[in-house]
């Protein structure tokens, strides 16, 4: 074997004494020919670069493109034209398509070819100690130097022997013709850093694609499969598009499972469609809770399952939450979102129409639709989103100390016309307080993208809506309003004199249509009558007697709304009772901006919750995770363990029972390290011998 | 046969490691191991299996650590005192810490980060005096301000850390859980990472530079925390980061990156310097930066590091996914850009270990490793949205 220890001129630092020389793996080997040029070019590092970068530019692509959107979002982000460019080139699903597990591939190829070219020589350079070294090459080495000794050179050998293995060093010796060699190592164990990185990487690509999807897309490929892209219920689901149990070794896929039901099926998404999965057991949810800080902010998401075995029957209950996943057999279970299970919710609605008041009651399911009769047309009313808390920080908590509140129960639904146009409404099952008084809220918003904005409807002493909406039938009943702003009219023209029933007549007619106007359209509408019909200068007067007026009507209303609820009102009304009147006077002015043709109430509610589950069967991961220990070993070993070589030579002096010593060494990658060990090591043969 | 004390520490004659070591790594090793026994004694009921192995593992690595490099010691002991009485101060009122001079104005967690940011700032400034009139004073003022900042940032992350138990034991967690806390942590690594190598080449005017990316950090910092955003506010954890592998993810993933930003900081001064020398500008200005031949070596050294700790970072990352995501890989943007980071950062190993390349073109790759390296860590929190977005600006 020749095992030449060669100065590389080329290069400025002797680092790459000892590195192994390509061609010294090359020539291990019998290659020939076109084997040898594929060897060659698959193992060569232009190659390796080129791939990190390639791999590097492709990675940020599928950065940038949100992957696995649904296809309409591309086709409007790009036009059909770019999207069917793209979408042949497999870029909304970068990491699994053809091209990109090819690089992956191709890396996987080149790293073995490297191995396998570079194994034989890293193993030699790790066992061997290299005794055949000629003093003209250890001459040539940086470190270098050379002793006379008294002793003989057995001796000689042996002192030094000693001092090398308390320096750490591992050495041979080889005694021929009575010249001594030895050779000494440390730190040769870097050398396997290498096999175990480049290792590393092969059994974590290989175990990594075997946990991938790629036998579904080949099946695929093979017309056996075909990702399923309507919206279906999983039993109408096609057999070709339907995996049995035990059809697939890895899989990720999702569940949602309301609270109450079992499933035995998962989702596997597949680009823009998606495959159903039969598991070999079933998922009961009996409970799901979301735990929340005192911030409103979600603190824990927890699922209690109950695991049943198809085949045995056995079952097994746990409670998952994020961060704590259930695994079972091959399988792991992880708590990965929620959302509404179809809670039932008890609703009232409150007709707006001025014209028809009328109040009905339903039962809805949350994700369910319903067709709404109302004066204002058919309408489908879309319970989208229960939430059974709504924790908000408080705007006032300087003065109760507590920084948020809880709003409780919202209900959001989506309120579609005929014509497909829909708002967005939020409504609170509880009044909330606003400067003591309780209000039922409701927010509205024509799009999603802008804030909603909040009705307020004062809730009455037994914190219900009737009052309110009792006003507003009053106010709508056209006979109700002619006694009413008759008896106010005689009641508010001045008692001296007798009364002009002409002038309560004329009074009553108007007292009767400004109370209309002001069901309409609140006191804006008012103010435009007055604008329309009024000449500029005399508005001011006719204004402030018209609202005197107006309040006066609207106050004798209230009244009758009272003593319907049996309120006696022959005394004083209550302060409560006053403020009361304001709220509802504010509210019914802006109530038709509210626009909507009835306002819901939330009466009760049955809340029940989904689970989304993700199950998963990764066989490889244990591999995966194999790979990653050996990688760091492989690091560790590659940077922090210094492979350092001293090689001795100790040849008889040619006079007396003496020796020479020729002593030189080298550090590898740890050349500055080195040198300050030889040092240490001259500074002792120093004392021992004279420097030749 | 005489025996000095240089002749003890040869390499090569027999020796015992233990006699290597002097008085103060006795004290060390001893006051610590009595410090962890009188916690063990006090709060042992209270720990798991996990806890006890954590907390007499970390003893064990700061005896190693502060004995391999021995400023450790004393930087270890003003950042437990100062934490210490901190915690004290605080008692179990929170509100203290506005009213308490020592709490408002030195060592509540909001002041020590404030400390730590100017001291940051102002040592930048006397680096770069010391560098260009070469003043011995102003550098070691400087490497004085260094310690104090990182002892004033480890300090307020600590003390941060009660505060969030202060608040309620629900919100109570490691600080390492948003942009502003791991800009402070990736201040306070990137430093000690400097002053390692500072101490260890014995020249102080590489400082500047590195000193000038920490700066910057202290700058998003500043602008992150305590502008609109509020970010130095103490949040609860959302559920998916309540796992035992944040604490340890998130702090090796900034190992690396402060290694890398070494580097490239580093590479700048070689960069530097280079031209200046081919253009035969070399006064004495350029003279005092280090050797070019030093610059590289301590460049790839640093690169291997961030390397070590980018790939520890990685794997763990994935291992926590693995638990809290179902998948080990999922090519959500935050994990294919720690890839990207890395895969870099191996082609640049490669050829400088196999095809031999040096100086130049290395540094430059190392200058836009570093950008790659922002993008990674707070670009893909801007620009692109996934699983990771808990630290959203
Ligand atoms: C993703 C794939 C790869 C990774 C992560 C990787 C990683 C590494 C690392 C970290 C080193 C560091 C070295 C040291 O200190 O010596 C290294 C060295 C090396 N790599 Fe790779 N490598 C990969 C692929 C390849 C490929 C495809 C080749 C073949 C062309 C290759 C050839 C080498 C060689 C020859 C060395 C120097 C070994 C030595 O002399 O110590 N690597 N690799």
């Amino acid at each position: 074997m020749t095992n030449e220890i060669k100065s590389d001129g080329e290069s400025s630092q002797e680092n790459d004494l000892l590195e192994p020389q390509v061609e010294r793996g090359r020539s291990n080997r019998k290659e020939h020919g076109l084997f040898k040029v594929i060897i060659s070019f698959l193992g060569s590092m232009e190659l390796a670069i080129s791939l990190f970068v390639i791999i590097g530019i492709a990675s940020i692509i599928g950065t940038i493109l949100q992957q696995n959107q649904v296809y309409n979002t591309y086709i409007v982000k790009f036009g059909p034209f770019w999207f069917e460019v793209f979408r042949s080139l497999e870029l909304f699903d970068i990491y699994s398509s053809w091209w990109f597990v090819i690089l992956l591939g191709f890396l996987l190829v080149s790293t073995a070819t490297c191995i396998y070219r570079y194994a034989p020589v890293i193993i030699r350079e790790w066992r061997q100690f290299r005794l055949n070294v000629s003093s003209k090459s250890l001459k040539l080495m940086h470190s270098t130097g050379s002793w006379n000794t008294e002793t003989t050179p057995n001796e000689t050998a042996q002192f030094i022997q000693e001092k090398l293995a308390n320096g750490g060093y591992q050495s041979r010796l080889k005694n021929e013709e009575g010249i001594i060699t030895i050779a000494a190592k440390k730190g040769a164990i870097n050398r396997l850093g290498y096999l175990f990185t480049h290792g590393a990487i092969i059994v974590i690509c290989l175990s990594a694609l075997y946990d991938g999807n790629f036998n579904l897309k080949l099946r695929e490929a093979a017309g056996q499969l075909k990702p399923e892209t309507r919206d279906l219920f999983a039993s109408q689901v096609p057999d070709i598009s339907r995996l049995k149990a035990d059809e697939n070794h890895a899989f990720r896929g999702n569940a949602n499972v309301p609270e109450g039901s079992t499933t035995g099926l998962v989702f596997l998404q597949m680009r823009n469609g998606f495959l159903v999965q039969e598991l070999p057991f079933t998922i009961t949810l009996n409970d799901f809770r979301i735990e929340h800080y005192n911030t409103g902010m979600p603190k824990s998401f927890e699922s209690d399952i109950v695991i049943e075995d198809i085949e045995s029957g056995e079952k097994i209950s746990k409670t998952i939450e994020v961060n704590h996943p259930l695994f079972y057999k091959d399988f792991a279970i992880y708590q990965s979102s929620f959302d509404d299970g179809g809670s039932i919710m008890d609703l009232q609605a409150w007709s707006l129409d001025d014209s028809k008041q009328k109040v009905v009651s339903f039962q809805q399911v949350v994700g369910q639709n319903k067709l709404m009769e109302t004066s204002q047309g058919e309408f489908k009313l879309e319970l989208t989103e229960f939430k059974a808390l709504n924790v908000q920080p408080n705007p006032k908590a300087e003065e109760t100390g507590r920084k948020f509140k809880n709003m409780g129960p919202s209900l959001t639904f989506r309120l579609r016309d005929s014509s497909g146009q829909a708002k967005e409404f939020i409504n609170y099952a509880n009044p909330t307080t606003q400067e003591g008084r309780y209000f039922f809220l409701s927010g509205v918003r024509s799009t999603t993208t802008e804030p909603f904005r909040y009705l307020f409807i004062p809730a009455d002493d037994s914190a219900s809506l009737k009052r309110f909406f009792g006003f507003r039938s009053l106010l709508s009943n056209p006979e109700e309003m002619k006694r009413i702003a008759e008896k106010t009219a005689a009641m508010s023209l001045p008692s001296t004199g007798v009364p002009d029933p002409k002038r309560i007549a004329q009074m009553a007619v108007v007292m009767q249509r400004l109370a209309e106007l002001f069901n309409q359209g609140g006191f804006d509408l008012v103010l435009n009558d007055i604008n329309e019909k009024v000449p500029e200068d005399k508005r001011k007067d006719v204004q402030d007697s018209y609202f005197k007026v107006l309040q006066t009507i609207l106050g004798t209303v209230y009244l009758e709304v009272l003593q319907g609820e049996n309120i006696d009102i022959s005394k004083n009304i209550t302060p409560a009772q006053e403020q009361y009147y304001d709220d509802l006077v504010n509210t019914m002015g802006v109530i038709s901006k509210y626009n909507a043709p009835f306002f819901l109430q939330i009466k009760s509610f049955e809340h029940k919750e989904a689970s989304g589950f993700q199950i998963t069967k990764a066989p490889g991961k244990d591999l995966v995770y194999l790979g990653c220990t050996l990688l760091c070993i492989g690091i560790v070993l590659m940077f922090y363990v210094a492979n350092k070589r001293i090689w001795v030579i100790i040849s008889p002096s040619t006079e007396g029972q003496g020796a020479q010593l020729l002593v030189a060494g080298s550090g590898d990658r740890h050349q500055k390290e080195f040198a300050k060990e030889f040092q240490a090591l001259s500074q002792l043969l120093d004392k021992q011998y004279t420097t030749h | 046969m005489s025996t000095t004390g240089q002749e003890m520490n040869n390499l090569f004659e027999k020796q015992s490691f233990w006699r290597q070591l002097g008085s103060f790594d006795w004290v060390w090793a001893i006051g610590l191991v009595l410090a962890s026994g009188y916690a063990w004694q006090q709060y042992s009921s209270l720990m798991d299996v996990y806890e006890v192995g954590i907390l007499f593992g970390t003893v064990i690595s700061l005896i190693a650590w502060g004995w391999l490099w021995k400023p450790v010691r004393a930087y270890t002991i003003a950042v437990a005192l100062l934490s210490l009485f901190s915690i004290y101060l605080y008692g179990d009122d929170l509100a203290l810490g506005e009213t308490n001079f020592f709490l408002k104005f030195l060592i509540s967690s909001k002041s020590s980060i404030m400390w730590m940011s100017a001291l940051y700032v102002l040592a930048t400034v006397a680096y770069f005096i010391g560098l260009f009139i070469g003043s011995e004073f102003s550098n070691k003022t400087a490497s004085a301000m260094t310690w104090s900042a990182t002892v004033m940032g480890l300090v307020g992350l600590l003390v941060r850390w009660r505060e969030s138990y202060l608040i309620h034991v629900d919100v109570g967690h490691i600080p390492v859980s948003n942009l502003y806390e791991v800009f402070i942590l990736f201040s306070i690594i990137t430093a000690l990472l400097y002053l390692y190598y500072e101490g260890k080449n014995k020249n102080y005017n590489m400082g500047g530079f590195v000193l000038l990316v920490i700066s910057s950090a202290v700058a998003f910092l500043l602008w992150y925390g305590f502008g609109s955003r509020g970010a130095s506010e103490i949040q609860p954890l959302v559920p998916a980061l309540q796992s035992y592998w944040m604490k340890i993810h998130v702090p090796a993933n900034f190992v690396g990156y402060g290694a890398f930003a070494l580097a490239a900081m580093l590479a700048v001064a070689y960069l530097i310097k280079d031209s200046m020398t081919k253009s035969g500008r070399n006064g004495a200005i350029i003279n005092r930066i280090p050797d070019l031949e030093i610059l590289d070596d301590v460049m790839y050294k640093s690169i291997a590091l961030g390397f070590a700790f980018f790939t520890l970072a990685t794997i763990l990352g994935a291992m926590w996914a693995a638990e809290a995501w179902g998948g080990y890989w999922s090519w959500d943007p935050k994990e294919t850009w720690a890839l990207i980071v890395w895969l870099n950062y191996a082609a640049w190993l490669h050829l400088r270990l196999t095809k031999g390349w040096r100086g130049r073109p290395l540094a430059w790759w190392s200058v836009i490793g570093l950008f790659i390296t922002l993008f990674a860590f707070i670009g893909v929190n801007m620009f692109l949205s996934g699983l990771h977005s808990y630290g959203e600006l």
